[in-house]
């Protein structure tokens, strides 16, 4: 089928995925055992004002019209109210996705900029020290736990040298309202608040570093791994023997049809990353879904779980689409000649 | 000994070859053996030089070393590159990575050989910015253009910026060509060309090589173990065997009366249609290169073979037509040599 | 924890002798098998080659809490007094059987599925490809922790949830393969001589595709252990007081950076074991001589 005829489907297929994520979730969610209504009140509430709870909540109705006033309300943007906080699960997420989505996407950047560089690198030089000890540092990112590497790079660059915070998003005494975006490096730039930046970004680096090495680590050797195979291409030594310059033929013809299988691990490291952002959250206090998330989890608020696992879904669901949008742009056969 | 074949020397001898390989000796690491034993070729302008031979006969390797594409395991043990008079330094060809200026090389496999993720005008561009003369894009594409109506493609537009997989086998050999030609070269060497493509379509491309080499006063080195093509397509051709030239003589004499016994088994294997032809090939395999006896390289599978083959050195001069034999053969002797 | 592992499949080929210098070569698969054989060891000893295996259970000690690397105690003491080595080592015991119900649940299934999906085509391979691509199209983190959420905070819960996850990777990939092979002449002529789909199934396709399953087992294994002591690390995992070094890294990180050994080994101890699988897992790679991309 044509490639644009395959986006529509992928499209579709992603909304069909989501709806099915949230029956999932929502019939999962209401046969378990446990009265969702009385964990909210407390154990010394009385029976009549657990029922009247439940009546309030919706609770007492058939499962399948309690799913249509959900989807109704998400609709509306509407995810129901947070057992735990009281207030609408929507403002809740509103107000602590972006710090999560900034580390997200600092981390993509790394993995997807510094990763496919430093494979790039490694092919060039390979052989050398510099790529013996591209190869150690990638194998140690795949394997490591990323919690772990959070843990590590607090205690060097936090507690012994001393050169980075530990923690949180920004310095307590910065000043920061919550800006345009909620992303507080991005605030930060597109207000031309030098300060604002600088003190975001110092807390940014370790828990994007830390969130993004091991996927990094897996870009690198997989854009080597294929930048080798294609180096040994007859196409490559043809193009040298026209006289291509060097760094020419490694950062542009060799990269490019390297890359291509690269992008599919891009995505399905957004899919890691959106997980493992989790646990770096943790680790640096980071203000971000993680937290609210856990906290979720452990009281079982299902408004709430329910609120969290859909962004994450409609994240996820993006993300595929976005990676075979992509794979297009890189790869003109795909694009002119459709799925094969 | 050579014998020379007593040929008159070729014509504009005067002048200083278009290139001028001497010695050429490589061997690969840790073997004894050179695997190219003073190989010489002297190619002039508007000349169609072949260069024969089966697999492993070194035609491939000569080749490379001349471009400057060696293998990182071989070694150049000796020999002198010469391009318009002007002696290269070794570091200029050999393990160079790119080619002198002036050469330029069009390969074999067209599908292998284009980028993929690349339009062919991309890379036309890339090796057109490559030459010294820097000038702004729209001349480069113009360039671009022309060499692509050079090579006769009868819609340059739509082939500059169309990627490989759009064009049929012919067009993408032709792009090949196209690619050598922008590097304005004075010798082109075709790595068996259109081998990889369906008869016909080969004999459009031979046929264009043979108008460029007229239209642009080019030198030709033609690579290749088809005798046929051999024939019908170069003026003179150089025989490789074992790694060593072992005849040099005008095309129309060799293809009438091969002097090597080497050559005249190859030519005689092929079935004819008036049934002469054995159609049998050569008993015996091409040894290993530690396998090969001092001297003549074709002994251990000569009828001929004597003592004194043991001592033969390779050519001296790669402009006169020569047998690197000790007993070269003549009418009388040839029929009778591989029955 | 990275990406899943993510295969080409490729018809597996017989290793042979070649395959096994091939691994032995590698300085890294030898070194993976080392690592793995000797955490399988230790865990399966744990009660004999600790020191202090009653600190594997309830144990409290304050006398000796947050004591730093010793003579007495290798790597130091919990916040609660108990022995870190014997924890750890206890805590691999936890980790393994992780490895072992998930895969085993697992694997199984999904290859058999796939098979079944692959060799007989039709509305059965549409039926299971249509369940198995919507599974994979949810983000499996979202999923795990909803459904260990919902049901209360256990190891056996938490097993359950990966282990329904599971199938769906080698599902997807014994297709693949099962799809390309099953026009192959080898089984044409094994039906023609009056084979059995069973014996189709099980004694022809099955060892084609075994080498590979293998080889991605091996890698699985390393994530499911990264996922597993993630997920404990949430707070999800296994309850107290049993050993569980992700609870035990999320545990003693209250206690950075005076009291660094609380955390720092128990982590080491899981890149260990990670590095064990993964190296493992390259080197039956280049054994088996399959393209698996990682």
């Amino acid at each position: 089928m044509s490639y644009s005829g395959f986006l529509w489907q992928r499209l579709w297929q992603s909304v069909l995925t989501l709806l099915g994520l949230a029956v999932i979730m929502f019939v999962v969610s209401r046969v378990i055992p446990g009265d969702p209504a009385r964990l909210s009140l407390g154990p010394l509430a009385t029976d009549s004002q657990v029922t009247a709870l439940r009546h309030d909540l919706g609770l007492d109705r058939p499962l399948v019209a309690q799913f249509g006033v959900y989807l109704a309300g998400v609709a509306h943007g509407d995810f129901g109210q947070s057992l735990v906080t009281r207030q609408s699960v929507f403002s809740d997420l509103a107000s602590r996705l972006p710090a999560t989505l900034e580390l997200v996407f600092a981390s993509i950047f790394l993995v997807g900029v510094v990763g496919v560089l430093l494979g790039a690198l490694g092919a060039r030089y390979h052989g050398g020290w510099f790529d013996a000890l591209l190869r150690a540092f990638s194998l140690l990112g795949v394997v490591a736990p990323s919690f772990f590497v959070g843990i590590l790079l607090q205690l060097l660059f936090g507690y012994y040298l001393n050169i980075l915070p530990v923690s949180g998003q920004l310095n307590l005494d910065t000043a920061y309202s919550g800006g345009p975006t909620g992303m507080a490096l991005l605030d930060g730039v597109v207000t031309g608040n030098g300060a604002l930046a600088w003190d975001a970004l110092r807390h940014l680096v370790l828990p994007a570093v830390a969130l993004a090495l091991g996927d990094l680590g897996q870009i690198a050797r997989v854009t080597r791994a294929n930048m080798l195979d294609n180096s040994r291409k007859d196409f490559i030594r043809a193009q040298r023997s026209y006289g291509i310059s060097d760094a020419l033929m490694t950062f542009k013809y060799l990269l490019r049809p390297s890359f291509i299988p690269s992008l599919t691990l891009l995505g399905l490291a957004f899919a890691s990353l959106l997980g493992n952002a989790f646990l770096v959250e943790l680790v640096f206090s980071w203000p971000g879904i993680a937290s609210y998330a856990s906290n979720a989890i452990l009281q079982k608020d299902f408004n709430a779980i329910m609120g969290v696992v859909l962004i994450f879904g409609v994240f996820f669901v993006l993300a595929s689409v976005l990676v075979d949008l992509l794979a297009g742009v890189v790869n003109p056969r795909l694009r002119l000649m459709g799925q094969r | 000994m050579t014998w020379l074949t007593g040929t008159a020397p070729f014509p504009q001898t005067g002048q200083a070859p278009t290139l001028a390989l001497d010695g050429l000796s490589i061997r690969f690491a840790r073997r004894d053996v050179p695997v190219l034993d003073r190989v010489s070729l002297h190619i002039r302008r508007g000349e169609r030089v072949g260069l024969v031979g089966e697999s492993g006969c070194g035609k491939s390797l000569t080749m490379l070393a001349l471009m400057g594409l060696l293998p990182s395991g071989a070694q150049v043990l000796g020999g002198t590159l010469s391009v318009l008079g002007q002696l290269l330094a070794q570091r200029a060809w050999g393990h160079a990575r790119r080619p002198a200026p002036g050469l330029a090389m069009v390969f074999q496999q067209p599908t292998a050989a284009l980028n993929p993720v690349f339009t062919v005008g991309d890379q036309l561009l890339a090796v057109a910015r490559t030459q010294p003369k820097q000038v702004n894009k729209a001349a480069l594409t113009t360039a671009c253009l022309t060499v692509l109506e050079q090579v006769r493609l009868s819609d340059p537009r739509r082939v500059f910026s169309s990627y490989p997989f759009q064009l049929s086998g012919g067009m993408r050999q032709r792009v090949l060509i196209a690619l050598a030609l922008l590097r304005k070269p004075t010798l082109l060497i075709a790595d068996e060309p259109g081998t990889a493509l369906d008869v016909t379509i080969q004999a459009e491309i031979l046929s264009l090589l043979d108008d460029l080499v007229r239209e642009e006063h080019l030198a030709l080195l033609h690579i290749t173990h088809n005798l046929g093509v051999a024939r019908e397509t170069t003026d003179r051709v150089y025989v490789m065997y074992g790694g060593r030239v072992v005849e040099h003589a005008p095309t129309a004499e060799l293809f009438r009366s091969p002097s090597h016994p080497y050559t005249v088994g190859l030519l005689g294997s092929i079935p004819r249609l008036d049934g002469s032809g054995t159609g049998v090939g050569i008993p015996g395999t091409v040894p290993a290169v530690q396998g090969m006896p001092p001297g003549c390289r074709f002994q251990s599978r000569c009828p001929l073979a004597e003592p004194a083959c043991r001592r033969l050195e390779p050519p001296p001069d790669a402009d006169e037509a020569f047998v690197s034999c000790v007993h070269p053969l003549t009418a009388t002797t040839r029929p009778g040599l591989w029955t | 924890m990275s990406a899943p592992v993510a295969l080409l499949p490729v018809a597996a080929s017989r290793p042979g002798s070649d395959g096994w210098r091939r691994f032995v070569r590698s300085p890294g698969a030898a070194l993976g098998l080392v690592i793995v054989v000797l955490v399988v060891l230790a865990a399966l000893l744990a009660p004999v080659i600790t020191p202090y295996p009653q600190h594997a259970g309830p144990f409290v000690d304050f006398a000796h809490a947050s004591q730093p690397p010793s003579a007495g105690h290798w790597l130091g003491t919990d916040a609660v007094g108990r022995d870190l080595l014997t924890r750890i080592v206890f805590g691999y015991r936890t980790s393994l059987l992780l490895v072992v119900v998930v895969l085993s649940i697992g694997i199984p299934v999904g290859v058999l599925l796939g098979l079944v999906a692959g060799y007989y085509g039709g509305w059965v391979e549409s039926v299971i490809m249509r369940v198995t691509d919507i599974f994979l199209a949810l983000p499996p983190l979202a999923l795990v922790l909803a459904v260990t959420s919902v049901l209360t905070p256990t190891l056996v819960n938490a097993m359950i949830a990966i282990g329904a996850l599971w199938w769906t990777w080698h599902t997807r990939l014994v297709h693949g393969m099962v799809s390309g092979l099953k026009n192959e002449d080898f089984i044409e002529a094994a039906r023609r001589a009056g084979a059995s789909d069973a014996h189709l199934l099980f004694r022809e396709l099955l060892p084609n595709v075994i080498s590979t399953v293998a080889v991605k087992t091996t890698l699985d294994a390393a994530f499911v252990i990264l996922l597993g002591s993630g997920l404990s690390f949430l707070g999800l995992g296994a309850t107290p007081p049993t050993p569980d070094l992700g609870t035990m890294v999320s545990e003693g990180a209250k206690y950075l950076p005076g009291q660094w050994w609380e955390s720092v080994f128990p982590g080491l101890a899981i890149l260990l074991v990670s590095l064990g699988f993964n190296l493992l897992g390259d080197g039956l790679r280049e054994y088996f001589d399959v393209d698996v991309q990682r």
